[in-house]
């Protein structure tokens, strides 16, 4: 912490109890009291700060080269689709509709 | 839950907001373009079809990356004889088998560090073919999660959905995903100028 304020809710870590946590840490997925206890070690352990620092920057380095955009081609696949389901979707709602206008139902014959 | 003009827009909404991630995760899956576009097309009418059994709206982009995955089992499955086959379990081979791998200490390294920051400079000089290589080597789950977490930003409770399995097991996958990830770069490292010597000392270990 760097505004020097005392959290007695936290205790103070080690760098294996850190490291052990590295991972959930950079992930978002520990809870606000390890997030804290994590974060007081870093500032003031140089080894695992720089660990914790190389992580990140891989992490965020795979992500930017990993990414991938869909091609236009598919794009417009996805969307003829969707306009389908669309018109599929409209034409079995009408199916639903309680028949009272005799005569709209092309299925309708008994009578 | 009945399928009406309001849910068609929604799950249209969703459909095209998640797209981009869709059709990364396919060509991960799949390797090959044209393949990973079928799959996304494959997965999304599958997805309509079941999405009245979707009760929980929330929760749709795991539930649309679980279909995804398992129209890609189901693809694969059916044609074992294809080269592009492989194993769909936790047991895929792996350079690294115990996920302790760890790029960092090999670079943090006290005849390194006196001229600069090796870290910082290896990670600038990744290219981005050979993170794309070393990911596409990785076994289909470990690749997966890799995937999902590292490059979609998912939180391990949607990717544990996203895959059908206990978030331990994506916890596990993501560390050996990793370590496999970070030992495949650390080969090509030689080729990166600053990790030369690194690679030289490593392996008179």
């Amino acid at each position: 912490m760097t505004d020097g304020k005392k959290n007695h809710d936290t205790r103070a870590i080690d760098c294996a109890e850190a490291m052990r946590q590295l991972f959930d840490y950079l992930d978002g997925e520990v809870e606000a009291a390890a997030h804290e206890e994590i974060h007081r070690h870093l500032d003031g352990c140089r080894s695992c700060f720089s660990r914790v620092e190389f992580e990140k920057a891989l992490k965020a380095r795979v992500r930017k080269a990993a990414r991938s955009r869909a091609p236009d081609s598919l794009k417009d696949r996805l969307d003829v689709l969707i306009r389908g389901f669309a018109v599929a979707g409209e034409a079995a709602a009408r199916d639903r509709e309680p028949k009272t206008r005799a005569g709209k139902d092309p299925r309708k014959s008994r009578g | 839950m009945e399928v009406t003009a309001d849910s068609g827009a929604f799950f249209a909404g969703q459909v095209r907001g998640a797209m981009d991630s869709l059709y990364g995760a396919a060509l991960k899956l799949t390797r090959n373009a044209g393949e990973a576009e079928d799959l996304v097309a494959e997965a999304v009418g599958r997805a309509w079809s079941a999405f009245q059994s979707l009760e929980d709206r929330s929760r749709f982009r795991p539930w649309l990356f679980r279909i995804l995955t398992n129209t890609y089992i189901d693809r694969y499955r059916k044609r074992r004889d294809s080269p592009a086959m492989e194993s769909w379990d936790d047991s895929g081979a792996c350079d690294d088998d115990d996920g302790n791998f760890s790029l960092f200490e090999r670079l943090h390294q006290p005849f390194l560090l006196w001229w600069g920051n090796p870290e910082q400079e290896y990670v600038n000089k990744l290219l981005r073919e050979d993170i794309n290589r070393a990911i596409d080597a990785l076994p289909a789950v470990f690749r997966l999660a890799v995937i999902l977490i590292d490059v979609e930003g998912f939180a391990y409770r949607e990717a544990a959905e996203a895959l059908g399995v206990p978030v331990n097991t994506v916890r596990s996958r993501l560390k050996r995903g990793r370590a496999c990830l970070q030992k495949a770069l650390w080969k090509h490292a030689g080729d990166i100028g600053v990790t030369k010597s690194a690679t030289e000392g490593a392996s008179l270990r």
